[in-house]
């Protein structure tokens, strides 16, 4: 008997018109590890929500089809004994912690279930015990890290000791390394422990291998089902982009078997290109060919000097940051969770002032209050696009910010929701909208005065493909037309694509900064994934494109070039 | 002396009576999830606007037309709640004191109030709510008084606790000219976001296809 | 600055008690502070709260809600001999006020202002030490036997507190951004533009309460009887001060029907000390109220107790 056996569900969210579900079918066997991938809005977080029993019970809106869950229908049964057998870890670690301290939260599950006092001490020192959490059993959950409160959502879950964890993209803010820290973990939870495991991501590259099925969806339906491989095989065929890179690499190849890994990538990629020695392939043509100008000529749009900062009654959060970045560069800030990346930004606004050393932008010192003057020139997007909503129509949301700075020519809203894609929502309350749309909402609310300078923090978090490429190229275009970007984020593969220098930074310091083939390329955590995969057969690949133009030629396997399918990201 | 026990009789009388107005609204609320993280949020938001704005604006507080508000929407339940969470929580942060129980009752008298003004004229608008929040303001420093009053004054004559008011007259002036603007510029979307959410909590009919 | 709670764990002996044992203790401070008159008494309670507060390293805190209770003192000192006719020695005959009487003030009715005064240092000092001593997290835990929905919104609302004030920062400096200047414009125009910050704010807030509630839903919650998970353990020290607090009860009791600590004012004060029995009766009360105190000395220099206790 299947786990989940799921028969025509249809879902409609309360008030809507647009099927959120739409029709699936599918069933789980016990032991799993199902990645769920696809689009924005494309369902994966209600599908969740099904598994989870959450839909229709908390949501209300309308249902058809049924699910059984190991033979039981889910709207039957006790919701004690679903959450018993079914846990779910939400997206947002921030909005799912209830209690004012570790271990409470870790035994509120179990004091739902009501469990005697005895079973939920065991439990709960289980729980800390295997998730690691001695060190902060008994601190504030406010003021945990983001990795911290992740990993406490997840233990807090694990208490309950169900039989099913449902994920939705549990990793989203966290830095590469403790993000691969959590995926081990549910890796482990699934095969030595004997979870099933449903889990919904964005960044495949990190858990596409992990997958025993990958599921794909597209607008409320079951795009694709099998195993990760299969998947794979059949996605390349389709051109659909829901590939980790390497795959996606030996799309455009032929290549005989798909690969997953960077192991399975070396590997073949050696078979294929028949290389004796390793490294002799085409020297590299200059790391440096891949950016396309020299910056040092240009006028310096930001420049940080000796930068120290202290919060109050904090620890130093900045260590003597020094950074230039020139007019028409673009920037990508990456490094772990806590390394003071976002309170360089705020520097960089002129929002905090530092303890010592000058913050110049656009050659003038922002001194005290030294953002009145140069704000017109920066538009800065904070880690969280809803702050940013609050009119009652997205177009009022742009023409909020021109009136601020009395800018009276209002073409440049037309002009921002065409540049969106957002021309259709012009009259919508943007708290209706989805996250993807709400982020570009706010985007396009500070870039409406186009300014000179664009800062934004963590913009790829819970995005999918398509915006994010639309969101890189977009950003692209605007550094030729001589427009500074700097973004923070944790997504490398994003900044291997589209930004042309890194710079890392590490407990409150600049650890190293350059081109991008510099920086990211040397890295071991911080590299992309065709970067790794080539690294030492073909140095100084990063993006998609590079690999393309510089391994294709020399493939000398007999395989065919394919041009075209799954080659654009 | 006679009298000497009044204050001790306050004193525990506004500790018990806020422990058991909490207790009896819980006993006889069927609370679900979305209730409780509502109640405790909305009292999260008020205590935040209690303490960090108080500065920027001359101790102005936008806070206590929120919680009449949220009585005037949700009902009295409610509104009781998250009043009289609002100064336990924030007191959490910066210290308890003796005045707590009585703080507690009192806003939780506000927020009793605006289900109160639903319940009166159910017509009212948030014009109804600003005249009350204006008078609330000048109420609430009157029972506030009354603990002070009874322990450390005597004899407990109309007169002396008349004087113990007057002292803090431009305080609760202050306060209530506050709660006049605050309500009077916020107090209409306030009133609109909340009925929004108001419906998205309780219509949640199901239907099957 | 409202990142932390006023409770800071900093691993100290008088941190340790059960919550239960703290608030008997508290309650009994409390009673006793309240029912005393006499200036002694009074004094001596503050003194061994000063002890006790120095125990907890709470100097620093005590110096701020010392000068909250002074100000407080002055206007109950103003106040009184406003309003009290009854004091034999007059030292100002006053004019007459319409509303008031004359205004006669008298020696003892300052006097009584003073001990007035300092009775709300001492209650002062009983919630300061209160807020030193206990976590809140604990008591809460204590009360959800009887209140648990009560207890549980409480502590989701002390935790999204910081996270709150934190949100509020973060979206004021968006708006700065945005080119909204809070610190110009009359009052009214700063109401309006601070307006746009509470809108964010509470919309931003009201959502994520769903996401809290569904994420609450997803564990069980509401699904039937909850049960309690407590982890305080009951050791001797928690017995010995609640015994400790009761006996100081009683013997207070029993001291004040036989007028050990009562006290008057009028028409002329009774002298400080009325007898031997007055020493005695606050003596055996400090005592049983110092248990704590002498636990706490003694772990610090004696194995054998912090051993037993
Ligand atoms: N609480 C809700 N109320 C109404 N509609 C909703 C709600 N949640 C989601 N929807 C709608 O249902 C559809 C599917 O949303 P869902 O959250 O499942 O997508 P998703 O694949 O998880 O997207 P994302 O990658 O952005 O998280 C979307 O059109 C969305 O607008
Ligand atoms: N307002 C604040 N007050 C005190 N400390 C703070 C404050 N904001 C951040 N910190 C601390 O400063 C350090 C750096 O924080 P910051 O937000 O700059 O990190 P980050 O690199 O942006 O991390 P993430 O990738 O998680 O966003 C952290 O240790 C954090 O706890
Ligand atoms: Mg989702
Ligand atoms: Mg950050």
């Amino acid at each position: 008997m299947p786990l989940y056996k799921i028969e025509n569900l249809t879902y409609y969210y309360p008030e809507a018109e647009k099927a959120a579900l739409n029709n699936i079918s599918l069933e789980i066997e016990d032991g799993e590890f199902i990645l769920v991938a696809g689009g924005s809005g494309s369902g994966k977080s209600s599908l969740a929500r099904a598994l989870a029993g959450l839909i229709p019970d908390f949501y209300g809106g309308r249902i058809g089809g049924k699910i059984y869950f190991q033979g039981w229908d889910i709207r039957a049964m006790d919701r004690r004994k679903l959450a018993r057998q079914v846990g779910m870890v939400f997206q947002d670690p921030e909005k799912q912690i209830v209690q004012t301290h570790v271990e409470a939260e870790i035994a509120f599950g179990l004091e739902n279930l009501g469990l005697d006092n005895e079973e939920m001490l065991r439990r709960v020192a289980e729980v800390i015990c295997f998730m690691d959490l001695e060190q902060i059993r008994g601190d504030f959950t406010a003021n945990l890290s983001g990795g911290q409160k992740q990993k406490l959502a997840l233990a807090s879950v694990l208490a309950m000791q169900p039989h099913v964890l449902v994920l939705d993209e549990p990793t989203s803010q966290l830095d590469p390394v403790s993000a691969e820290d959590i995926l081990n973990l549910v890796k482990r939870l699934n095969e030595e422990m004997g979870f099933t495991v449903v889990m919904i991501e964005q960044r495949l590259e990190r858990c596409y291998h992990l997958a025993d099925r990958v599921l794909l969806m597209d607008k409320g339906r079951i795009a694709c089902d099998g195993s990760a491989r299969a998947v794979a095989r059949k996605t390349i065929k389709g051109c659909a982009p829901f590939l980790p890179p390497v795959a996606r690499f030996f799309a455009g190849l032929q290549a005989p078997a798909v690969p997953l890994t960077v192991k399975e990538g070396r590997k073949l990629l050696r078979s294929c290109l028949n290389i004796k020695e390793t490294g002799a392939a085409r020297p590299a043509p200059g790391a440096g060919d891949a950016c396309p100008a020299d910056y040092t000529g240009r006028r310096c749009a930001v420049r940080l000097k000796n930068l120290w900062f202290t919060y109050p009654g904090g620890q130093e959060v900045l260590k003597g940051v020094s950074l230039d970045v020139g007019e028409g560069e673009f920037v990508a800030v990456l490094g772990e969770n806590g390394a003071g990346k976002s309170t360089m930004l705020r520097q960089l606004t002129g929002l905090l002032r530092p303890d010592r050393g000058t913050v110049e932008v656009f050659g003038q010192d922002v001194g005290k209050n030294g953002f009145k003057e140069i704000r017109k020139h920066i538009a800065y997007l904070s880690q969280n696009p809803n702050d940013y909503l609050f009119q009652d129509t997205v177009e009022d949301e742009l023409l909020f910010t021109l009136k601020n700075f009395g800018l009276k020519d209002t073409s440049a809203v037309d002009e921002m929701l065409e540049r969106f894609n957002l021309a259709q929502y012009r009259r919508t309350n943007p708290r209706d909208l989805s996250s993807g749309e709400r982020q570009r909402v706010a985007l396009a609310s500070v870039l409406v005065t186009s300014p000179g300078l664009i800062i934004l923090d963590e913009p790829t978090r819970g995005v999918d493909f398509r915006l994010k490429a639309e969101l890189g190229r977009f950003l692209q275009q605007e550094a030729a037309k001589g427009r500074t970007v700097i973004v923070v984020t944790h997504d490398v593969e994003f900044a291997a694509e589209y930004a042309a220098r890194a710079v890392m930074m590490f407990s409150g310091r600049v650890v190293s900064d350059g081109k991008k083939h510099d920086v990211l390329g040397k890295s071991v955590f911080y590299s992309p994934q065709l970067c790794k995969m080539c690294r030492g057969i073909c140095d100084g690949v990063l993006t998609f494109s590079e690999a393309r133009d510089r391994i294709y030629p020399l493939i000398t396997g007999g395989a065919v070039v394919a041009e075209g399918p799954g080659v654009t990201m | 002396m006679t009298g000497t026990t009044w204050g001790l009789y306050i004193t525990i009388a506004g500790i018990f009576s806020a422990a058991l107005l909490m207790l009896g609204m819980e006993k006889k609320a069927g609370l679900n999830a979305r209730q409780v993280s509502l109640i405790a949020m909305l009292a999260a938001f008020c205590a935040a606007g209690r303490m960090v704005t108080g500065v920027a604006l001359l101790f102005l507080q936008p806070t206590m037309f929120l919680v009449e508000i949220t009585g005037f929407v949700f009902g009295a339940r409610v509104g009781f709640f998250v009043g009289a969470m609002t100064p336990l929580i924030s007191n959490f942060f910066i210290g308890q004191g003796p005045w707590t129980p009585w703080q507690m009752i009192c806003w939780g008298l506000v927020g009793m109030s605006g289900a109160a003004v639903r319940y009166l004229f159910p017509r009212a608008g948030y014009k109804t709510i600003t005249v009350l929040c204006f008078v609330w303001g000048y109420l609430y420093g009157a029972i506030m008084d009354i603990w002070q009053w009874s322990v450390f004054i005597r004899p407990l004559t109309f007169q002396s606790y008349f004087l113990i008011w007057a002292a803090g007259f431009s305080f609760d002036s202050l306060r209530a000219a506050g709660n006049l603007i605050f309500c009077a510029a916020l107090g209409g979307q306030s009133i609109k976001i909340l009925r929004y959410f108001h419906k998205k909590m309780d219509v949640r009919y199901l239907e099957n296809i | 600055m409202f990142g932390k709670l006023y409770y800071q764990d900093k691993g100290l002996f008088l941190q340790s008690f059960h919550p239960a044992a703290v608030l008997v203790y508290f309650l009994v401070l409390l009673v006793l502070s309240l029912l005393y008159d006499n200036p002694l008494y009074l004094l001596s309670l503050l003194f061994l709260l000063a002890l006790l507060i120095n125990g907890v390293d709470g100097m620093e805190a005590w110096e701020g809600f010392l000068k909250v209770g002074v100000l407080m003192t002055l206007v109950v000192m103003v106040v009184n001999p406003l309003v009290i006719r009854a004091g034999a020695t007059i030292i100002w005959h006053g004019p007459a006020v319409p509303f008031l009487g004359r205004l006669d003030i008298s020696m003892e009715a300052i006097y009584f202002g003073a001990v007035s005064g300092l009775r709300l240092l001492v209650i002062m000092s009983i919630f300061c030490l209160y807020n030193l001593m206990v976590n809140p997290d604990n008591v809460l835990n204590l009360f959800s036997r009887a209140a648990g929905k009560s207890a549980l919104m409480v502590a989701l609302a002390t935790r999204m507190f910081p996270a709150m004030v934190r949100d509020l920062k973060r979206i004021k400096e968006v708006m700065q951004l945005r080119g909204v200047d809070f610190e110009e414009g009359s009052l009214w125009e700063r109401v309006k533009k601070y307006s746009v910050l509470y809108n964010v704010m509470l919309l931003s807030s009201l959502e994520g309460s769903m996401e809290i509630a569904e994420s609450m839903q997803a564990r069980a919650y509401g699904s039937g009887r909850r049960s309690v998970y407590s982890r305080k353990l009951l050791r001797p020290r928690d017995y010995l001060s609640m015994g400790g607090s009761l006996l100081a009860l009683s013997a207070a009791a029993w001291g004040l029907h036989n007028g050990c600590g009562r006290y008057a004012f009028y028409p002329v004060a009774d002298a400080l000390v009325g007898g031997s029995s007055t020493l005695a009766a606050l003596f055996v009360v400090l005592f049983y109220l110092s248990v704590p105190l002498i636990l706490s000395e003694g772990c610090k220099y004696c194995r054998f107790i912090k051993s037993k206790i």
